[in-house]
Order: structure tokens, then sequence, then C-alpha cells
């Protein structure tokens, strides 16, 4: 529109300098001393071992979704040609750099793949199961092994390429790379939404092997995207409160990613419903048992408080224009849908601990998951009370919401997450924060909403 | 200080316009309206009578259904669910594109909308009436179609809130409803445009004042009118996943094989999307060649198209493959028996055909020479039509017709009543597209002046950054 504000850019807003450096060697301090303060309480023999893992696995996951959703999001941009968020792309291209720490940070998860998936990662009691014997073609370590290292090629080899080639179009400023990363992009998409739908169903559903849901990875990628809108205001909010980047990102930019915080908050809660909907209907035993034992006990308030955390509380919340174009309501948000989706992967992993030990609380250690279900609860007629015969088997189900295991999963949490920020940083070290010689940069700086 | 920064965009195709840059308010006016004055042309005689014929026949097939019950159809048990639902899914399917195009892109600002959003909402419309009559007939005793609505009664009847099926009602009766209000509010204008045209007859004048309902373009009117379908968008917006999302729970609320998947609800919102915009393109393109509306409805236009079905065509492939992985993964054999039934089974014609429709054609439209040929996109939206229906018809007909029962396995075999009654439908259809090609602007004209003044005002900003030195 004719009456716009101006907007410049000054090259020293533009590199990261010491605010980096500062913020990088933090978290890298923090990343190390709380990972190893979780080792050490949490590197016992019985359940704090397991315990340790899945919530390893839980922190694990919670970064690596914000890198997947970054690496979508920089593909999408150019498969689309956006425009708006050019000026955005350069803190997504950062973060789907981190890729290349998760692929480190997974080492330690492979010492503990009997405490993750005790039910078929043992060739004995896969062996025992019809049901596991049926997927040993899928779910067997071999398989798993090669499927993880297909993985990271792809997430790492698709980030590397299009950070670098970004990085060299900040130099030549040549039009012909976004033409090639447009190219790249299509194919880039297609092996990425398997190699997602790949993660989720090996390292997160058959943490219940006998459970299944087609909708699961779409359930992955909702909150991919969530978390990463949400990390990338609260990154961009960062560096412009140390002074950074200027108006490259403001709250025209803002009021958009708001709009897609907003967006895929409720694109959350339409595929969580359709997935629960359908499931409850059904009433299939091998489909439920992924929430009945989530509504037994305290866990079927943290269920209830996941919909009320997750859509209930921020459907209405965004709504507003007024609530995306200030920047320190909108921080507001970003941080709860980031909290929000942290309680989501916790809900779907860390319960998983207790799950598998259900067959052998009810005395049948090779039974499956769903068939002992019922011989836990009270009766066939009363599913989601435990019986007062496998009382001994509450302590265990709240084992992982005892104060020193919340310590351990905070802990890995914080050390995952320190070392994410500095990662990031040192992402960002190395390149202007804004894709300065993007040849669509021109329509990001002139973005208006209204 | 401001850097160096490039200004040519890398595609050429930044640079096509939405509408010829040439016209004016009265020349878009007069190039949208031409058609809807007399005489009628041969060729439009030609293509209503040719749609009324199966409209007629449509008629006599469900006079024929009226006299003799449901027993005409090849619906039996296992397979009791035959050509009519797969023919619903495959209609409500098609109207999604309209709203899709009408209420999601003016929500999100896509200009481009404007020169096919009208078409697009009638095809809307006219799909929602065939699909509708679907059920309907399906019913066995249509004349209590009123049971399937809450209204109370004397035997303390209700129907089944916790089904899909009833939300189905609901959703589709809603869809239809809003899908009615938001394309006449949005005709206003332009009927008023038509009534103060000089050349038209008096009874002419009359009729589309009538409709015009006092419509004089004063600014308090423009105003309103532009809150009005502001808001009925934002009312529709939800619709066009809530309709498809329910039609898909309708068969994932079962425990058939089959039909019992989670992904359902938003890979048939996807389909539904994939498959209005094949149909958008197989009128849109006849029609603008018919009616030289090349200069508006442009190549940008079925470009888009073309994009959109790319996209979603994915969001199905997608959903096939994870059924298909998801199939054999659960360990089922009711389920792995019948995805083996689907591939290699008696319908595999049919499912390969819809591998091919599907997934392999919308492969193309990466290419930018075929999103910009028109009747290869022609050729490509018949093909997804046709992979879009035998794709319903795989999901009701072949997974009803291997479930639990081995003893009870049977072949679906429609018989001539089954497709007198499909054709007719699109005989019905395009019956009733002629009419409003004849009678109704297919372009929105208020909206085509709109963009003729934006044009004018975008070109000045334009001007503007580049005086501002980005250049």
């Amino acid at each position: 529109m004719a009456h716009r504000h101006e907007v410049t850019l000054q090259p020293s807003k533009l590199t990261l300098g010491p605010v980096g450096t500062r913020t990088g060697i933090a978290g890298l301090l923090v990343g190390v001393i709380a990972l190893g303060a979780a080792a050490l309480l949490g590197l016992k023999e019985g359940p704090a071992r397991v315990h340790f893992f899945h919530s390893y696995l839980f922190a694990f996951s919670v970064f690596l979704v914000i890198s997947f959703g970054s690496l979508a999001y920089v593909m999408i941009h150019y498969l689309a040609r956006v425009g708006w968020s050019v000026s955005i792309r350069r803190l997504a291209e950062a973060l789907s750099l981190n890729m290349f720490l998760l692929a480190i940070l997974v080492l330690p998860l492979l010492a503990g793949m009997h405490d993750l998936f005790p039910r078929w990662f043992d060739e004995h009691s896969r062996h025992v199961d019809d049901a596991l014997r049926d997927k040993s073609g899928y779910l067997n370590p071999t398989f798993f092994f090669i499927r993880l290292v297909a993985y990271f090629a792809i997430w790492g080899g698709l980030a590397a390429f299009f950070a670098g080639k970004s990085k060299q179009q900040d130099r030549t400023g040549d039009p012909k790379i976004s033409t090639l990363m447009e190219r790249v992009a299509m194919p880039g998409m297609w092996l990425f939404a398997f190699s997602l739908t790949g993660f989720a169903f090996d390292w997160i559903m058959s943490l219940n092997p006998y459970w299944f849901s087609t909708m699961f990875g779409v359930y992955i990628f909702a909150g991919c995207m969530l978390s990463m809108f949400a990390t990338i205001v609260l990154l961009s909010l960062f560096l412009k409160s140390r002074g950074l980047i200027g108006d490259a990102i403001n709250h025209e930019h803002y009021h958009d990613l708001g709009k897609w915080l907003f967006a895929f908050t409720f694109f959350w809660g339409y595929i969580a419903f359709g997935q629960y909907m359908l499931i409850w209907y059904a009433n299939i035993p091998e489909e439920t048992q992924f929430f009945v034992p989530r509504q037994f006990g305290v866990y079927a308030s943290l269920s209830l408080l996941l919909l009320i955390v997750h859509l209930v509380i921020p459907f209405p919340g965004l709504i507003s224009r007024h609530v995306k174009r200030r920047n320190g309501v909108i921080a507001f948000w970003a941080v709860w849908s980031l909290c929000a989706c942290i309680f989501d992967l916790w809900w779907m992993i860390i319960p998983n601990e207790w799950i598998n030990q259900i067959p052998a609380a009810v005395g049948h250690p090779t039974m499956p998951i769903s068939d002992a279900l019922p011989l836990l609860a009270n009766s066939p007629t009363d599913m989601y009370n435990i019986g007062a015969r496998h009382a001994e088997f509450i302590p265990v189900m709240n084992y992982p919401l005892q104060p020193m295991s919340l310590l351990v999963t905070a802990l890995c949490l914080l050390g995952i997450g320190g070392l994410y920020l500095f990662s990031t940083m040192l992402a960002l070290k190395g390149r202007s924060l804004v894709p300065l010689r993007d040849p669509r940069l021109p329509e990001a700086l002139a973005f208006e909403n209204m | 200080m401001t850097t160096n920064l490039v200004t040519a965009a890398p595609g050429e195709e930044d640079q096509d316009p939405v509408l010829d840059p040439r016209f004016t308010y009265g020349t878009a006016t007069d190039h949208i309206t031409r058609h809807i004055r007399p005489p009628i042309s041969a060729s439009w005689v030609f293509g209503f009578g040719l749609s009324f014929l199966g409209f007629m026949l449509f008629n006599w097939a469900v006079t024929w259904l009226f006299i003799w019950g449901v027993g005409v159809w090849g619906v039996n048990i296992p397979v009791g669910w035959g050509f009519a639902i797969t023919n619903f899914v495959w209609w409500i399917g098609i109207g999604h594109a309209g709203t899709f195009i009408s209420a999601f892109l003016l929500l999100l600002r896509q200009e481009w909308r404007t020169s096919i959003n009208r078409f697009a909402e009638a095809m809307t419309l006219f799909a929602v009436a065939c699909a509708g009559v679907f059920p309907l007939l399906h019913l066995g005793r249509p004349w209590f179609f009123y049971f399937l609505l809450p209204y109370p009664n004397t035997m303390d009847l209700w129907p089944q809130f916790r089904s899909p099926l009833v939300w189905d009602v609901f959703a589709v009766s809603t869809y239809g409803t809003v899908s009615l209000v938001f394309w006449y509010v949005g005709l206003i204008p332009d009927l008023a445009t038509i009534r103060d045209d000089p050349t038209r007859s008096v009874t002419a004048r009359r009729i589309y004042g009538f409709l015009s309902l006092g419509w004089r373009g004063a600014a308090r009117h423009w105003h309103r009118y532009q809150k009005a379908y502001l808001l009925l968008a934002g009312l529709a917006a939800p619709l066009v996943v809530s309709v498809h999302s329910v039609v898909g729970m309708d068969f994932a609320g079962g425990i058939v094989p089959g039909w019992h998947s989670t992904i359902f609800p938003p890979y048939f919102v996807a389909g539904a999307i994939f498959s209005g915009f094949a149909m958008v393109v197989t009128l849109a393109v006849p029609m603008r060649a018919i009616y030289g509306l090349q200069d508006m409805i442009t190549l940008k236009h079925l470009e888009n198209c073309a994009k959109l079905m790319l996209v979603t065509g994915l969001i199905v492939c997608y959903g096939y493959y994870t059924e298909t992985f998801q199939g054999w993964y659960s360990g089922s054999p009711y389920e792995i028996g019948m995805m083996h039934d689907r591939w290699f089974g008696p319908y595999w014609p049919a499912w390969w055909t819809v591998v091919f429709c599907n997934c392999v054609v919308p492969q193309f439209f990466w290419s930018r020479r075929v999103r910009r040929s028109p009747w290869t996109l022609f050729v490509a939206s018949l093909l997804i039509n046709v992979g879009m229906w035998l794709e319903r018809f795989i999901i009701v007909c072949q997974s009803l017709h291997h479930d639990y029962l081995p003893s009870k396995w049977e072949m679906y075999y429609p018989t001539f009543w089954d497709y007198a009654t499909f054709i007719g439908t699109i005989g019905f259809f395009f019956t009733l597209f002629f009419l409003f090609c004849r009678y109704l602007p297919v372009i929105a004209v208020a909206e085509t002046r709109e963009m003729v003044h934006k044009k004018g005002r975008s070109e000045g900003v334009a001007a503007a950054l580049r005086r501002s030195g980005y250049e």
C-alpha cells in the first residue's frame, strides 16, 4: 500500500557477534552439566534406567520435531515460492542444521534399546509372540538401524544442501540458486514425508509395538509445525531483544507467524480428535490400548489437561489480530504452544515405560498389551481403574511422576535444549541473519497484512 | 544503508497476470455479461439438450426405483452400499473445490480466485444437489427421510447422535445452505448490473431487479455487503474441512477392514479438494474456449489449479501409502487379507487405475509446460475424475465384498438402473450448469472490477518501491 514504513537493512545488525558466542557457550555449559547430572541420576539398574532412556528419547524428540518442522518449512518455502517470510527463513535454516547435532545425540539411545523397546528388540521376546513375529520384517534391530542411518542421511543432506546454497546466494546473489532449490525441494518433500512418518512409527509408535494408527505420522507432523513456528517466534524475538535483525522481521511477520500458530493449533486439534474419536468409536482392543492406559488414575487428568492446554485455551487465545501484532503477547503464546507440544510428546512417550510392564504385572509377561489391559482393570466394565489385586502396580505407573523422575526428565530436556541452543548459535554464527540477496527479500521487507 | 538487492524474481510466471491489464471497468463488465444476452446460440441448445436427456434418464431411473424399491439396484449383502454411496461421496467431494476457492482463498487473500470463484461455487451447489439425492434414494423408504432429522415426535424416537451418519445429515445440509447463501450474496451486485443493462427486455430486467434485492450500489450497501461476505467466508471455511471429514468418518467409524483407518478424515478432505479442482479444470477449459474468456480465466488460474491438484494428490498418495503400510503392520489377518484382495483380487483393475490416475497422473503437474497447456490439463482432469470415482468405489464396494466372513464374500454387480442413476446425475449437473451459464454471469463482475481497480494501485506500489531504492 502506498503509505508504508521504510525498512532498511543494517549490516551491523545482521551478524550474530558476541551475543551468539555468549549464548552458545551458556547453552553448551548448561547442556553438558544437565545431561551429565541426568545420566548420574538416571543410569542405575531398574526402573530408573528405563525412565532415563524414555526421558532422553522424549527430550530428543522435542528438539528433533523442531528441526523437522524447520526443514519442512524451508522446503515449502521454495516449493510455494513464498515471499513474505524470506527474512525469517535463515532462522529456520539454522534450526534445520541442528540435524547434525541430533545425529550425534541419538547415539546414547542405542545403549537403551532394550529399555525402550523391550518387546520387539529382543529376538526371544519377538519370537514368542505371534503378532510381533508377523511384524518382525519391519521391527527388527538390523532394519531399524538401517532406517535410522537413512533418515539422518536424508535430513542432514537436505538441511546442509538448503542452508549451504542459501549461504552461497548471500555471496553471489544468483537467482538461479533459488530455482535449483525449488527443483531439489520437490523430491526433498517426498523423502521428508516418508522419513518423518518412518521416524514417528519407528521411535514413538513402536514403543508399544502392538498399537497402530494410520493418522500417527500426520499427528507428529502437526506437532512439528507448531513447535517450529513457536521456536522461530521466540528465537527471532530473542535476537531482536539483543538489538539484532532490526526491522527485517517486524510485527507484520509476527502477525502471520501468529496465524500459523493458530492454524496448527487447530490442525493438531482436528487430527487429535479424528484419531481419538475413530478409535473410541470402533472400540477395537488393538487400537484402544493406546488410550486406555492414558486414562488410568492421574493419567486421565493429564490427558484431559493435554486437550485443554493444546487446544481449548490457545484456540480462542490466538484468534485476535491484536494478539499477533504485539511482541510480548505473541511471545507468551509461542511459549505456551511450545509447552503444549512438549507436553504432547511427554504424554506419548513417557507412559510407555510402565505400559510395557503391564503384561508382567498381570503375570503373563509374553502376553500382548491389549490382552493384558483388561486383566489389570477392575472389571471389563470398569476399564480405567486398576483392580485391587494389582494395587502394587499403581506406584509403578506413577513412577514417572515422582519428583526425582520429573527431575531426570527436566534435566534431559534442559541438557538437550542447551546443546540445541549452542548448535543453533553455531549455525547462525557463520552467516547473515537474513538471506541478504535472496531475490524475494524485497517482498518480505515490504510485506503488510493490512 | 541499503544493501544490494536483486529485484528480478526467478520464476517468470510471477509476472503472469491474473487479469489482462488492458481491461477497464466497462470492458470487463461487458466481456463477462455479453454471453447472457439473447440470442441463444445453437451450441448452447445442443449442450443443454444433451444434458437434459441425461436428466430425463435420471427421472426415469428414480421413478423405476420408487416403483420397485432398491432391489432394482445391484446392492445386496455384503455390498449394501454400492453405487449410491460411491456417487454420493464423489459428488460431495467435487463440491469442495468451490467452497475452498470461494472461502479459503478469500480468507488467504488469493486474488486469483476472483475469475473462477463464481462458477466454482455454482459447481459446488449443483454437485451438492446431486450428492444429496443419493443417501435419500438409498433409504429404502425415502418418503421417511425426515426420520433423519431430530424433531420432537410422539414416539420419542431420536436419531443416534453418536453416529457419523447422522452428523452427515447435519453437515451436508449446513453445507448446502451456507454454499447457497454465500453464492447468492456474491451474486447480488452482479444481478443489479444486469438489471441496469438497458439492452435487456423489460421482463428480464424485472426478474433480475427482483432478485437483486434493491441493490443500488450505495457506499452503505457495499460496506455491509463486504462485511457479510467476509463473515460468510469465515463460516464456510470450516465447512470445507468438516463435511468431508464426517464423510470419512462414515466409513472409518465402522470396523470394516478398508474402512476403519484413523487417517480417513484429513485424507478424505484432501481427496475432495483434489477431485473438486479436477472438476473445476474440466469445466473451465472448455468454458473459457467457448466463451472467449482466456484473458480472464488465464493460464495462471489453470496453473494454480494444477498446483493445488498436485499438492492434494500427493496427500492422497500419502494416504494410500500409510493405509497399505499400516494394513500390513497391524498384523491383523483381516486387514492384510483386505489389502491383498485390493491389490490382486477381482477388483484389481479398478485399484490400479486409481493408483495410475491419482498418483501417477498428477506427477506430470511438476512440469510447467503441462500446467500451462489447457487441453493436456483437461485430459488429466478427466482421468483424475475417473480415478477419484473409482477410489470411492474401491473403498465402498471392495472393502465390503471381502469382510470378516469368507462364506459371505460376494461380488457386486451394478445393474442398468445403477448406471442410469449415476449418468442421470451427471445430466442433472450439466443441465443446471448450462442454465447457469446462460442466465448468470459465470465470472463475478463486481469482483473483477475491483481487480481492475487494484491493478492500477499495485502498479503504483511497485513504482514507489522502485523509487525507494530497492533496485
